[in-house]
């Protein structure tokens, strides 16, 4: 799983418009519409939200990566936004997020749906690359950033 | 803190029981003498104990489902069996209901300790922390104002304050449960934690008041400056012991090997009984130390830890039956009904005004939104302490303290009836809710006696999840992760790679706790997660 396959730099937003939970998650959701990624972002917004009521995608040290499943896509696809300022997403240690990655997928595409969630927190999991992300000052630096880790 | 007057205790006076009652056996008939004689006594005893819990815990669950707290029932059940009920009992020995009323809270207080998990605290310690210390000393003083504008006397009106002053998170979750819902995260865990940590303060406020009134002769002022150097004092050497213990504990039983599994947890019960005893003994809040000595236990690697969990947990439920049962047996409904005015007042006053701006105070910094902080204001349901703590001035002999204990009486039952009634209502009106999720037809679970490096850790599928309709091949597991049991309806699936997960199933994953954060991301809650009303709850008072 390359995440350059799923993520164009339009789906990338520096700094966030939205400064709460909810409403980052329906910002990420409104770009990949935009960018033409998905056909009915209500639908997946309410998915998205569903999975979070679950269990908090806030899986600590500053990342957050809400998913959901939705018809109506053609492919796997990922936003990736920084909020202006560290934001309160319920995480489960505590601190607030500062780089929120959505993943959304059609229902078919479990397998990658997965691949793709445990590829983004494994590139996480660097610190040193984590820092630096969280640092970027734009949605370039951001996208260079994952190029050298993907490419 | 705790330090009780020589007079005070004179043992049990349990009249119209025992032997000794009966002076001249020869005027009875063969059939009584049997009946008041002693093994046949203890069997009616037993009997009517036994047919009170069973009674209990049967009525629990309908009581559950009207959102009525179901400690309620044990209080309404004492009241029966009382002198002015139908059991006829006379009781009214306050100081044997001060000792077993604090027994009880020490191993209820234990058991909320063992089931806090360290997510909770991370979670929640900022802001319980403010409310249990500022928010209680906050809640006091507003409820000893308006008790004072309807007329007590300032000793009385202090006192009020402080005995109503701590809150009881178990009765909120109890009736969450009854209807299937959980909390919300961090508004959960701030509920719990503040329950847990909140009554050492009112356990404090209360005591000095007491001695304060005494050493005035009960007009003097309150010496308020040794309260601002006491309580935090207190508050730490509690902390302290607990901490203290709890490591020790966790040390002890690491090594040593005991002859029977059974015997584990009468170990962490003297744990428990030592941390309270120290603590106090050295000028501590008992507590606060044996709360605190919970956590450190119960977030260890404990020998056999569920089993030891379970017996803890049925340990606090006898404890919350005995207390509030032997709590209703105090009251004499016929004193109640001249306070019944006061006492309706300051109940609705404690949850209209008191205890919501409390919260608006103490959370209003932390920007919190303020629909949570609407909602915790308004659930501050009350539980056993106050009572339990109103027992204290009537044992020392302060004056009015016999109405003081009526009043609360009603101040807790409008309380726990008001908020409590409404509670499911309003959280599903504010969204604070998440369903709650099926129980599994088969558990499955780890008992080791010593710590192990991986957790088994359950989840329930649904459609909102990553991994439902994925073939277990197709979940990319860390290395030392695997599904180890999918439990299907009435079916346990054994796994494998081609096994798809459905959605209803529940599963059993094995991982390592560094990839916990990872399992959840795809799994989402685990069931027994011991977050806000997760998992089989036990009461804990506060």
């Amino acid at each position: 799983m390359n995440l350059l396959d799923i993520l164009s730099p339009s789906c990338i937003r520096a700094p966030l418009v939205a400064a709460d939970k909810r409403g980052v998650i329906d910002e990420l959701v409104d770009v990949l519409a935009a960018a033409g990624k998905v056909s009915d972002p209500g639908t997946l917004k309410q998915a998205v939200w569903t999975r979070e009521q679950t269990r908090t995608t806030g899986i600590g040290h500053g990342l957050a990566i809400p998913h959901g499943k939705a018809a109506g896509m053609s492919a796997l696809a990922m936003a990736i936004g920084k909020p202006a300022n560290p934001l309160d997403f319920e995480a489960i240690d505590g601190q607030p997020v500062r780089l929120i990655v959505l993943l959304a997928s059609p229902p078919e595409r479990t397998s990658d749906h997965i691949q793709a969630l445990a590829r983004v927190s494994r590139l996480m999991t660097m610190e040193d690359f984590r820092q630096r992300i969280y640092s970027a000052s734009g949605p370039e630096e951001i996208l260079e950033l994952i190029k050298s880790q993907e490419s | 803190m705790w330090r009780h007057r020589t007079r005070a205790l004179d043992g049990a006076r349990w009249r119209g029981y025992g032997p000794r009652d009966v002076i001249d056996l020869s005027a009875y008939s063969p059939a009584l003498i049997l009946a008041t004689s002693e093994p046949t006594a203890s069997a009616i005893v037993m009997v009517a104990f036994g047919a009170i819990l069973v009674f209990s815990v049967v009525f629990g669950r309908p009581l559950d489902r009207l959102g009525i707290p179901v400690v309620l029932l044990f209080l309404l059940l004492g009241i029966l069996a009382g002198s002015e009920g139908l059991g006829g009992i006379p009781f009214d020995d306050h100081g044997l209901a001060y000792r077993l009323g604090t027994l009880a809270l020490a191993l209820i207080l234990f058991d909320g300790g063992l089931n806090t998990s360290l997510s909770v605290i991370r979670r929640a310690s900022v802001p319980a922390g403010i409310l249990a210390t500022v928010g209680v000393a906050l809640t006091a003083g507003l409820v000893a104002l308006c008790a004072r504008m309807i007329g007590l006397p300032w000793p009385e009106s202090l006192l009020l304050g402080a005995v109503v002053s701590s809150t009881d998170a178990a009765t909120v979750f109890a009736v969450l449960r009854g209807g299937r819902l959980r909390l919300k995260d961090r508004v959960g865990s701030t509920l719990e934690l503040e329950s847990g940590v909140n009554d050492p303060m009112a356990v404090l406020l209360t005591a000095m008041l007491v001695q304060a009134i005494l050493a005035s002769g009960g007009s003097g002022p309150v010496v308020w400056w040794r309260l601002a150097i006491d309580v935090p004092v207190q508050l730490l050497i509690g902390l302290a012991f607990g901490v203290m213990f709890g490591l020790a504990g966790r040390w002890f039983l690491a090594r040593v090997r005991l002859g029977t599994v059974g015997l584990y947890p009468v170990v962490t019960l003297a744990l428990a009984l030592l941390a309270f005893g120290g603590a106090t003994l050295c000028y501590g809040s008992g507590f606060l130390a044996v709360y605190a000595a919970g956590v450190v236990l119960g977030n260890g690697p404990l020998p056999y830890k569920s089993g030891l969990a379970r017996v803890h947990d049925a340990i606090a439920w006898l404890s919350q039956i005995g207390m509030f049962g032997m709590l209703g047996l105090l009251v004499y409904p016929s004193s109640l009904a001249s306070v019944w005015g006061e006492g309706l007042a300051l109940g609705l006053f404690l949850a209209f005004v008191a205890r919501p701006i409390a919260v608006a105070v103490c959370l209003g910094p932390l920007r919190m939104p303020a629909k949570e902080i609407g909602y915790i204001g308004w659930v501050g349901l009350r539980g056993a302490v106050p009572i339990v703590l109103a027992t204290y001035p009537m044992l020392e002999g302060v004056p009015g303290s016999g109405r003081v204990f009526n009043i609360v009486f009603f101040i807790v039952v409008v309380n726990a009836l008001v908020p409590g009634a409404t509670v499911r209502l309003v959280t599903r009106k504010l969204g604070l809710d998440v369903p709650d999720k099926p129980v599994p037809e088969a558990v499955l679970e780890i008992n080791a006696r010593k710590s192990l490096d991986s957790e088994l850790l359950a989840f329930h599928v649904d459609r909102s999840l990553a991994v439902c309709d994925a073939a277990l091949s197709q979940i990319a597991f860390p290395r030392h992760a695997a599904v180890v049991l999918v439990v299907r309806g009435e079916q346990m699936i054994a796994p494998r790679g081609d096994t798809r997960l459905h959605d209803g199933d529940h599963v059993y994953v094995l991982c390592k706790s560094a990839d916990r954060p990872f399992i959840e991301l795809l799994f989402g809650r685990p069931i027994d997660d011991q977050g806000p009303s997760g998992g089989p709850r036990t009461p804990d008072p506060g």
